[in-house]
C-alpha cells in the first residue's frame, strides 16, 4: 500500500452504472518529509475522505475487496485515513 | 515475497472493517543484501508482532490478505508473514537480527523531515 495526498475529485457523468454512488479522486504520492511527488493515481474512496488528507491506497485487484468496490471495475481504492507518521520512534507527521 | 525493514508506524483510526486491530507498519523495501529498494510503503502487520528495526519477509500481492486471521478477504496488498532470524546466502550471513545500524543507514537514504 501507498501513502498518497488528496489533491483532487473527478467529477465524471458518463461512467460504468457500476461506478453509480463513488467518489472518485486524485491523489499523489508523497515522500516521508511530506513532499508531494509527480506520481498521481485516480482512485475510489470507501472510506470517505476529504480535500488534502494523508490517507492509504490500496492498487491491483485488492481494491475489489471492500464492501463498496466488491465486483466492481476499480483498481485503486483508498482504506484508511492517516492521523499519525512515526518513524523509528518519533512523529515525523501528524493530521492538523 | 519480499524483504523489507520496518522503519516505522502508521495510526489511522478511520480504516476499512476488516483491518480493525491490525497494526499498519511503514517498510523500506530491501534486498537479499539488505540494500534499499524502491521507496517506503505500508504494509499490515496482522499479529501486531513486528517493530521498528525488525527485517520482515512480506507478501507483495492481492494474496497478502490471507495472512489476515479468518476467512476474511480485506482490501490489502501487502501484508507481514515471518520476522527474519538471519538470512545466509552460501557462506556470507547477509542479515541478522538486532543490526540496528541497518536501519540507521536506510534511514539516512530516505527524505526524512
Amino acid at each position: 500500500m501507498l501513502l498518497v495526498q488528496i489533491v483532487g475529485t473527478v467529477v465524471s457523468t458518463l461512467k460504468d452504472p457500476k461506478l453509480d454512488g463513488l467518489k472518485l479522486l486524485i491523489s499523489k504520492e508523497i515522500e516521508l518529509n511530506g513532499k508531494l511527488t509527480d506520481r498521481y493515481h485516480v482512485a475510489v474512496d470507501t472510506v470517505g475522505v476529504g480535500q488534502g488528507e494523508v490517507v492509504v491506497l490500496v492498487r491491483g485487484s485488492s481494491a475489489r475487496l471492500t464492501e463498496a468496490t466488491d465486483k466492481k471495475p476499480v483498481d485503486t481504492a483508498i482504506i484508511a485515513v492517516v492521523e499519525e507518521i512515526e518513524v523509528d520512534g518519533k512523529v515525523i507527521w501528524k493530521k492538523t | 515475497m519480499e524483504f523489507g525493514i520496518v522503519i516505522g508506524t502508521i495510526v489511522a483510526t478511520i480504516k476499512d472493517p476488516s483491518l480493525l486491530g491490525c497494526l499498519l507498519l511503514l517498510i523500506q523495501p530491501i534486498t537479499e543484501k539488505a540494500e534499499k529498494k524502491g521507496d517506503p510503503m505500508v504494509v499490515v502487520d496482522p499479529d501486531r508482532n513486528a517493530g521498528t528495526g525488525d527485517v520482515v519477509v512480506f507478501v507483495h500481492s492481492p494474496d497478502a490478505s490471507m495472512a489476515l486471521p479468518g476467512d476474511i478477504w480485506a482490501p490489502i496488498d501487502a501484508a507481514v508473514t515471518a520476522i527474519v532470524d538471519h538470512v545466509d546466502l552460501g557462506k556470507n550471513q547477509t542479515i541478522k537480527a538486532g543490526e540496528r545500524w541497518r536501519l540507521a543507514k536506510l534511514l539516512a537514504q530516505l527524505p526524512l523531515p
